[in-house]
């Protein structure tokens, strides 16, 4: 015959071990969603994107696959929604936000916010802040710098001087990561100038072709 | 189960609902500019922006914006313009496609890429009740929503509203008004004719020469773009670089980087 005092342990022991254990499974099951898609989302990137309904499908697994606040199923809803041309776009910014409460330290939702903000057309001085924030948080991080610089040479010429000045440091950090990449980047935003300033600065570039574009830049500019 | 589920519809996403990301991006802008997709608030377009299949681009006064597709097709669009990206779908690899512009008010000048070269009947301009054909490479439409002028630098253009169909050639012009017989003729004898508005759509996209030849137009637009996309991270360099190292090493031949996107981890 069980005790009543063994019962009164045993009983609420073994409901924590089945909450755990129901919590140990959605956590691997949330992780096996989140691996899923971040997989499919690396194919994306070869110029391929998902239709709404797939975009759909993603999103509500991914939904479905949590029951407690995780700042990365935010982000990664976020966006997956952002994919979606202007669909979910709103959704993806309410995501980032929750994402950036629950991790306010990741320079990489900082600048993920700032694109969404600036495909939404909210580009004032908290567009700006979240540029200076995200170059920060994480001057040396390549997708920061590439964010930094196709969004605030697009906006060069409205920003203030210390968004300017972050998205500068940013430009002048991946001349010296990947000069090619910052170059193209200025040159489809129209803002060479920016980046040729640091031009001949590193030497991980050599081809004359660009020399000779950064020179005309600075004779032009 | 679920799982399993869950693992299909991502394979079946992956094999059945991936679509060709083709769109176009903004070369030149003077002026002001806006982007509206859908039924989306507007928002100020800036060069380098990309424009998409949906998208309604509007000029202001004293403004013009040059646009340049994925497989090389340019539009020069004047002052006071509206115009529908309403369909532009491109496969670079088969280098197939379709393009169709639908032009609501404003000037705009054409010039084609590969789509065109390779398949002029997959692409088409609207304006107003006019759905314009190609045949050739270069010509300029200007529309106040009911009458036409569409003039032809290179090649040649076919008009069709109702049941005319018209053949226009290079260095020919025609202007349809509702009720009225087509004025048809060189550019400059219908140019002479034309409503003050008209003639000043056709100079303006005359005036763009400049900025259209910088675009390149007939080339192939080189690097993808993920820039406005975002990309799921924690892959370092890969997201954003999909655009900048496809671009091209030379200076002019590529799409930039498109500023990839900032990764979530």
């Amino acid at each position: 015959m069980v005790s009543r005092a063994r019962l009164l342990v045993a009983i609420p022991a073994l409901v924590v071990l089945a909450m755990m254990s129901a919590q140990t499974i959605g956590l691997a099951k949330a992780g096996s969603v989140m691996h899923d898609v971040s997989k499919a989302m690396d194919g994306w990137t070869a110029g391929k994107v998902p239709g709404v309904q797939a975009i759909a499908q993603m999103r509500s697994d991914l939904q479905r696959s949590t029951f407690a606040a995780d700042a990365d199923i935010e982000e990664l809803l976020g966006l997956v929604e952002a994919r979606s041309g202007t669909e979910y776009l709103d959704e993806a910014r309410v995501h980032l936000v929750s994402a950036l409460s629950l991790r306010p330290g990741s320079p990489y939702t900082w600048a993920n916010l700032a694109r969404i903000d600036y495909r939404l057309g909210l580009t004032g001085k908290d567009f700006e802040r979240k540029l200076v924030l995200a170059e920060e948080l994480g001057p040396y991080e390549p997708d920061v710098q590439r964010a930094e610089a196709y969004l605030g040479l697009a906006m060069w010429g409205e920003m203030g001087p210390e968004a300017r000045a972050a998205v500068e440091r940013s430009v002048a950090a991946g001349m010296r990561r990947k000069p090619l990449e910052m170059l193209q980047i200025a040159q489809r935003r129209g803002r060479l100038a920016v980046a040729c300033r640091y031009f001949g600065r590193h030497s991980r570039l050599s081809d004359p072709k660009w020399s000779q574009t950064c020179q005309s830049t600075e004779v032009t500019s | 189960m679920k799982k399993i589920s869950v693992l299909l519809a991502l394979l079946a996403l992956l094999f059945t609902d991936l679509v060709l990301a083709a769109s176009a991006v903004t070369t030149s802008v003077t002026g002001s500019a806006q982007v509206q997709a859908g039924t989306s608030a507007p928002r100020t377009l800036r060069q380098g922006d990309e424009v998409s299949q949906g998208d309604t681009i509007i000029t202001g006064a004293n403004s013009s914006i040059v646009l340049k597709f994925d497989d090389g097709q340019v539009a020069a669009l004047t002052a006071n313009t509206r115009m529908t990206v309403t369909a532009y779908q491109y496969n670079p690899r088969t280098e197939n496609g379709n393009v169709l512009l639908s032009l609501i008010s404003g000037g705009m000048r054409a010039i084609t890429g590969l789509i065109g070269r390779r398949s002029p009947n997959q692409v088409a301009y609207r304006a107003a009740t006019a759905t314009i054909g190609i045949r050739g490479t270069d010509g300029t439409i200007a529309t106040n929503g009911t009458d036409v002028v569409v003039t032809v630098n290179d090649g040649v253009m076919t008009l069709t509203q109702g049941n005319l169909v018209l053949t226009i050639s290079a260095g020919e012009a025609v202007f349809t008004r509702p009720g009225a017989a087509p004025i048809r003729g060189s550019i400059a004898s219908v140019l002479s004719q034309l409503p003050p508005a008209f003639a000043a759509a056709i100079r303006e996209s005359g005036a763009l020469n400049n900025v259209v030849a910088q675009s390149n137009p007939g080339t192939p637009r080189q690097g993808g773009d993920q820039g406005n996309q975002g990309n799921q991270g924690g892959q370092g360099d890969q997201g954003g670089n999909q655009g900048g190292n496809q671009g091209g090493g030379t200076p002019g031949g590529g799409g930039g980087g498109g500023g990839g996107g900032a990764s979530n981890r």
